[in-house]
C-alpha cells in the first residue's frame, strides 16, 4: 500500500482549521469588547494643584492644539509651578491595554502613573507590576518617552512608551 | 473497527483457522495509537489555551501572533510524534506495522513543513501589525530581538531542505544514500529550533512547569530513539555477532546473503518479515537497508535475498565473507498470522519471492494449504524456484514470460481462476513491484476475494 498522496496536506488543512477555530473561540468574545476598551478617554485629573480641565482628551477635543501656554494664561501667578496631569492614549498590546497619566509641572515630568495595564491574566499582572515602576523611573529620568524596554515585558514597555508619548504630545 | 467486524463475518461464513484472540488485538491497539496521537494534540491545544490570555487577541496582530504560536507548538509536537513513529518503538510496531508507520511519518512530514511555514508567516505578519512595521524589517527585528531565533532560522532552513528532498519528485532523482544523509540532518534542525521554543516562546518564558513538561517531551523522545534505534540494536548485535557467511547469486541480478551468528531464535522472526541490515564495512556503514528474510532464521543462520536495484544493493553482491553485520528487527506484518483461511495463495514477482518464500515456509509449518504463483520476465528470473518446486507440501506455479511475448497477462482473472479454481476461498498474499500488486489485487477482487483477505506490504523505508 502506498502512502495516500494528499494525506499530509489534508492533515495540515485540518490542523489549520482547528487552529482557526480554537483561536476564534479564544478571541471571539473580545471582538465585541474591543472598542469598549479605551474607557478612559477623558483626562484624568488626579493632582491637587490647579488643574486645567481643557487639556487632554486626545480623541474628542476640537481644539486639537492645547498648549501649556494656553492653559497657563488663565491661571496667572503660577507660570512655573502650574501642575497638570494628562492621560495618555490607550495603547493596545497583545496582552491588553496600557494607559498612563503623566503629571507635568511646567514642562517637567514629575510623575507617571499607570491607569491601565494588562490584567486579564495572573502572569500579565505580574509582568506589569514588575515593569511599570521601572518604566516610570525611566521616563522621569529621561524626561521623555525615549526609554529602554524592560526585559521580559517587551509588549508592556512598547505600550507604555506610546501612551507616555501621547501625553507629552498633548501638552506640547 | 469495520475491518474487525468484516473479518468476523468472513470467519463464520467460511471454515477458517487460526486464533481469533491474536487478531482481535490489532484494531484495539490501533485505536490506542489514535488515542495517544490525538490526545497529545488536544493536550497541546489546552496548553496553548491556558497560556494565552483572551486579551492577546484584542488586536489583529496579537491574534495572528497567538495563532502562529499555536501552529508552532503543534509543529513541534508533531515532530516528536514523527520521530517516535519511525523510532522502532515496539508499541507502535506491533499495533500499526512499519509500512504504515513509514507512510504516516511521510504524511506528517508534509504537515510539519507546512505548519512550520505557517508559524513563521504568522509570527512575522502578526508581529508586523503589532509593531507597525513592514514584513521584512519586522522579520529582521524579530531575529535581533528574540533569543535563539537565528539558530531557529537555520534549523527551519534545514527542515525545508529535508522536506523537499523527501518529496516524491525529488525521491525519483535522489539515491537512497543521498536522501538518507540529508534526512539525518533533521536531528540538527530539531536541536537548532528547540532553543527558541523554550527561550522565546511566550508560553514557556515565565512558566517553569510548562517548560519542564515540554523539555520532558523532547527528552522522552530522544531516550526512546536512543533505546530502540541505538542501544538495543547494538546490544543485540554484540550478542548475535552476525557475519556474512556467503553471498550466493540467485539469477536475474538477485543475490542471497547468508549471515551466521548465534542466538538468532531470540529475534522471533516470522516468514514474510524484513530486517534492517547494516554491513559494517566501507560504503555500507552509514545506511541500514530493509531486506526481506527469504527463509525463517535458524538459531545460527539468517538469509536475506536482495535484488540489485540501488547502488547499495548492487554493492551487496561484492560483500566479503566475514564482514560484521548489524541487524535490526524483524519488522513487518506480512506474516502467516494475517491468514484467516486454511487455504492460501501467494503471488510473487521479481524480488518479492524472498518474503514469499519464507512466508510459504511458515504457512506450511502451520498446516495451511499453500499455492505459490511466481511471475518473472524470464525463467532465469525465477529466483529460489528450486527451493519451492521441490516441496511436496505446497503447489508451485511458475509463470515466466513477458506479457508482450505471451500475448496475455497470466495474472488476469481468467488465468488466475484456471490456475487456482478455489481462489475465492483463499487468503491472498502479494509481494512484488507496485504494478504487479495492483494487477493481482484487481484480479482477485474481481474473483470474489474480500478486501480483508488480500495482504500486501510496501517494502520501503523512504
Amino acid at each position: 500500500m502506498t502512502t495516500p498522496r494528499w494525506r499530509g496536506t489534508l492533515i495540515y488543512t485540518g490542523t489549520l482549521a482547528t487552529i482557526g477555530t480554537v483561536a476564534f473561540t479564544r478571541f471571539g468574545p473580545l471582538a465585541g469588547t474591543d472598542q469598549v476598551a479605551p474607557v478612559t478617554a477623558a483626562p484624568v485629573a488626579s493632582s491637587s494643584s490647579p488643574v486645567s480641565p481643557s487639556t487632554g482628551s486626545a480623541a474628542s477635543s476640537a481644539n486639537a492644539t492645547p498648549s501649556p501656554s494656553d492653559t497657563a494664561t488663565p491661571a496667572p501667578g503660577s507660570t512655573t509651578s502650574s501642575t497638570v496631569t494628562v492621560a495618555g492614549s490607550v495603547s493596545q498590546t497583545r496582552y491588553g491595554p496600557v494607559q498612563v497619566s503623566v503629571t507635568f509641572t511646567g514642562s517637567t515630568i514629575v510623575d507617571v502613573r499607570t491607569l491601565q495595564s494588562p490584567s486579564a491574566e495572573r502572569e500579565s499582572v505580574q509582568i506589569a507590576a514588575r515593569s511599570t515602576p521601572t518604566l516610570a523611573k525611566e521616563v522621569l529620568a529621561a524626561q521623555s518617552a525615549t526609554i529602554d524596554t524592560v526585559s521580559g515585558a517587551t509588549y508592556t514597555s512598547e505600550g507604555y512608551r506610546e501612551s507616555v508619548q501621547s501625553a507629552i504630545d498633548q501638552v506640547g | 473497527m469495520s475491518t474487525l467486524t468484516e473479518r468476523r463475518t468472513r470467519q463464520t461464513a467460511r471454515g477458517t483457522v487460526t486464533a481469533t484472540t491474536a487478531h482481535g488485538r490489532w484494531p484495539q491497539a490501533r485505536l490506542a495509537v489514535h488515542a495517544v496521537v490525538l490526545g497529545g494534540a488536544a493536550a497541546v491545544l489546552v496548553f496553548w489555551w491556558a497560556g494565552t490570555p483572551a486579551s492577546a487577541g484584542s488586536t489583529p496582530g496579537g491574534a495572528l501572533t497567538s495563532a502562529g504560536e499555536l501552529a508552532g507548538l503543534l509543529a513541534a509536537y508533531l515532530v516528536c510524534l514523527q520521530l517516535l513513529l519511525i523510532g522502532r518503538v515496539p508499541f507502535f510496531e506491533r499495533a500499526v506495522g512499519m509500512d504504515r508507520l513509514v507512510g504516516w511519518h511521510r504524511s506528517l512530514g508534509t504537515t510539519v513543513v507546512l505548519l512550520v511555514l505557517t508559524h513563521v508567516g504568522l509570527m512575522i505578519v502578526g508581529g508586523g501589525l503589532l509593531d507597525h512595521e513592514a514584513l521584512w524589517p519586522e522579520a529582521l527585528s524579530l531575529i535581533a530581538r528574540q533569543p535563539k531565533l537565528l539558530s531557529a532560522v537555520v534549523g527551519t532552513g534545514i527542515f525545508l531542505v529535508v522536506g523537499l528532498s523527501s518529496a516524491r519528485l525529488a525521491r525519483r532523482v535522489l539515491s537512497y544514500e543521498v536522501w538518507f544523509v540529508i534526512h539525518l540532518s533533521v536531528y540538527v534542525a530539531i536541536f537548532l529550533t528547540f532553543g527558541h521554543q523554550i527561550a522565546a516562546g511566550t508560553h514557556f518564558v515565565d512558566a517553569p512547569v510548562a517548560r519542564a513538561v515540554w523539555i520532558g517531551l523532547y527528552v522522552a523522545t530522544a531516550s526512546a530513539l536512543l533505546t530502540w534505534r541505538v542501544l538495543i540494536p547494538l546490544v543485540a548485535g554484540r550478542q548475535m555477532m552476525l557475519r556474512v557467511e556467503q553471498v550466493v547469486p540467485e539469477g536475474a541480478g538477485m543475490v542471497s546473503v547468508w549471515l551466521r551468528g548465534s542466538g538468532l531464535e531470540r529475534l522471533e522472526a516470522r516468514g514474510g518479515q524484513f530486517v534492517l541490515v547494516r554491513f559494517l564495512t566501507m560504503g555500507h556503514l552509514w545506511t541500514a537497508h530493509p531486506y526481506s528474510l527469504s527463509m525463517i532464521p535458524t538459531s545460527d543462520r539468517l538469509r536475506v535475498t536482495v535484488a540489485a536495484l540501488g547502488d547499495h544493493s548492487a554493492a551487496t553482491a561484492r560483500l566479503r565473507p566475514g564482514t560484521r553485520v548489524l541487524v535490526e528487527g524483524p519488522f513487518g506484518r506480512f506474516t502467516a498470522e494475517q491468514a484467516w483461511s486454511a487455504r492460501t495463495l501467494l503471488v510473487a514477482g521479481g524480488a518479492g519471492i524472498g518474503p514469499i518464500r519464507s512466508l510459504a515456509e511458515d504457512l506450511v509449518r502451520r498446516g495451511h494449504d499453500v499455492v505459490v504463483v511466481h511471475r518473472a520476465h524470464t525463467s532465469e528470473g525465477l529466483a529460489l524456484s528450486r527451493e519451492l518446486s521441490g516441496s511436496l507440501s505446497l503447489r508451485y506455479v511458475a509463470l515466466p514470460g513477458r506479457r508482450a511475448d505471451l500475448g496475455y497477462d497470466p495474472l488476469d482473472p481468467h488465468n488466475l481462476l484456471r490456475l487456482v479454481p478455489d481462489i475465492a476461498d483463499r487468503d491472498v498474499f502479494v509481494c512484488g513491484p507496485e504494478g504487479l500488486i495492483s494487477t493481482v489485487v484487481r484480479s482477485v477482487r474481481a474473483l470474489g476475494v474480500p478486501r480483508s483477505a488480500i495482504h500486501h506490504e510496501e517494502l520501503s523505508l523512504s
